[in-house]
């Protein structure tokens, strides 16, 4: 009888183990599922002179794989971020050659912007729509400095992974607002004596890794 | 009898799944996975069904030859090994050829300027994936097409919890046991249907093995699983081994086994194509390029387990409790309920 009753015990004990073993964040985890989705830019400037400032938009609506998740995002992390010089066209009309020329550009920054539509536009979708959402701070995604386009030329070797700052304020802004501005700061050519070098063609590309999680 | 009715309409049932067998579509957007990487993402998991498939399939008596008929739930528990959180993921044709496309990626922290193989990536139970960033080296077709691509990510699983069994377990005077397993549920207006049947036989009175001991027992058995949806999903997995057991007490039987199993199968997807000449799927791989279907092959990493328990009886069932060590380590608690119990 007491053998009987120890081996109940030893049930009961194991019985726990079994749901001690359960309790883990299994339910939490299937419950999401999480993918990355690479969002290219292209940014084709035309007569761009430099130092200078200009901005991509980005609008994530476009992209089916947003829309279709969308009502059950839980999360959007931006990954990691990569910038290239695709093609570049001095002002003389020469184009750049990767094996003989050197060409160093003090530094280039990044930002994002977070975009807001502009008061009174029932449908906002064109990039003519949007405008700065100045209530929300600015996020550097990355700066490189001493640019020596050799190295940037049609090369992704320069990810840059992005702080999990920027990726918590990107998870609360997406759900309603999934637009933002991709802001390139380009400072002074090395050895540049003019305010301005110009150049007729400079194609960049950004490429920009977004983590989404939604909900199953 | 009255089973013969049943039956009928079973086969009947069977028939008409086939003969009106409809394709599951699914948009040509959906660019996640290419079937490769669906079969090595997915691999795991079909593991795991395939595991708790053949969960449960002796152990729970002592096959002393009275007639029996018991309900039987099982629940398993399956702990996920490191090896099996990740796979060797395809990448675009074209990132061979680094004339067409540069790459580059982070792996352990650094940036690597070429192609990693194995391209390890998370499986289902994994956990982050890692993008590989592409410049293509020309702006023309093909060559543009190679792109920065990115993966699924796991669900950063240690542990998962398998198919629970409910089963019907059908205990005979010969000494053996039949188990019987059956569901259906329609899925986009086809009827998905799972059955499975085992069979258990004593053989160790054959021999007489254990002369007039009979608390020890040894037996053969077997099991085959079959699930299908129309000619979209076919899945069928089958374990065969042998078991012993020794009756300590009328309250208490205690067993061990081995079984070699495997599974083999199928599920497959078209695209909706409507306009795709118009509408360019955007994706560095071909296969997702053309929508072609999605085709993938079930595959287990578990070919053997070997299990031992312990099995506690009561007048009106039993509760049995087991450890299973197999590619993925198994935990598993049962239930018994006897609906019929007869002298033999």
């Amino acid at each position: 009888m007491m053998y009987g009753k120890r081996i109940q015990i030893y049930f009961v004990l194991l019985f726990v183990l079994f749901l001690k073993a359960c309790d883990t964040d299994f339910i939490g985890s299937i419950q999401n599922f999480r993918f990355q989705i690479p969002f290219y830019f292209y940014v084709n400037y035309f007569d761009k002179s430099i130092p200078d400032t200009s901005q991509v938009f980005a609008n994530l609506n476009e992209y089916e794989e947003f829309t279709k998740n969308k009502s059950r995002l839980e999360k959007a992390e931006i990954v990691q971020f990569n910038y290239w010089i695709d093609s570049l066209v001095y002002g003389n009309n020469q184009p750049f050659d990767p094996k003989k020329d050197t060409l160093v550009i003090e530094n280039v920054r990044f930002f994002l912007v977070f975009a807001k539509p502009k008061p009174n536009i029932p449908n906002p979708r064109d990039t003519s729509d949007f405008e700065p959402d100045t209530t929300l701070p600015t996020f550097l995604l990355g700066e490189f400095k001493e640019v020596n386009v050799s190295d940037f030329y049609r090369k992704p070797n320069h990810i840059y992974v992005i702080s999990t700052e920027i990726s918590q304020v990107l998870t609360e802004v997406v759900r309603n607002r999934p637009y933002f501005y991709l802001v390139s700061e380009y400072g002074k050519v090395r050895g540049q004596t003019t305010p301005k070098k110009y150049f007729s063609l400079i194609f960049v590309r950004f490429d920009v890794v977004i983590r989404f999680t939604v909900s199953l | 009898m009255g089973f013969r009715k049943e039956i009928i309409y079973f086969i009947l049932f069977f028939f008409a799944s086939l003969t009106y067998a409809k394709d599951i579509v699914i948009s040509r957007n959906f660019v996640l996975f290419t079937s490769q990487n669906l079969n090595g993402y997915l691999k795991p998991i079909f593991t795991s069904l395939n595991q708790s498939l053949n969960n449960a399939l002796f152990g729970t008596s002592n096959l002393d030859g009275k007639f029996k008929v018991s309900l039987n739930l099982a629940f398993s528990s399956l702990l996920i090994p490191e090896e099996q959180k990740w796979f060797d993921a395809e990448v675009p044709e074209g990132f061979f050829d680094t004339s067409a496309t540069l790459t580059s990626q982070i792996r352990n922290g650094e940036i690597v300027s070429f192609l990693v193989k194995p391209n390890k990536q998370p499986t289902i139970y994994g956990g982050s994936s890692v993008p590989i960033f592409a410049a293509p080296q020309n702006h023309k077709y093909p060559d543009s097409v190679y792109k920065t691509i990115a993966y699924p990510e796991g669900l950063h699983l240690n542990l998962m919890i398998g198919l629970p069994v409910l089963q019907l377990i059908f205990e005979t005077p010969l000494k053996n046991e039949i188990r019987f397993r059956f569901f259906t549920m329609p899925i986009q207006g086809e009827s998905f249907v799972y059955l499975t049947i085992g069979f258990n036989q004593r053989i160790d009175h054959l021999f007489e093995i254990f002369g007039f001991d009979k608390r020890k027992n040894i037996s053969i058995h077997t099991a085959f699983h079959r699930m299908y949806r129309g000619t979209s999903f076919s899945l069928t997995s089958y374990a065969i081994g042998i078991n012993v057991s020794n009756q300590f007490n009328e309250h208490l039987i205690g067993y061990l086994g081995v079984q070699h199993e495997n599974l083999d199968g199928y599920f497959k997807a078209i695209k909706d194509t409507t306009g795709l000449n118009n509408d360019i799927v955007n994706s560095p791989f071909l296969e997702l390029r053309e929508a072609r279907p999605v085709a993938i092959s079930f595959q287990t990493y578990t070919k053997w387990q070997i299990k031992g328990g312990l099995n506690l009886l009561f007048s009106f069932g039993f509760v049995n409790f087991d450890l299973t060590f197999a590619s993925q380590p198994m935990i598993s608690l049962g239930f018994g309920l006897f609906l019929e119990k007869k002298k033999k």
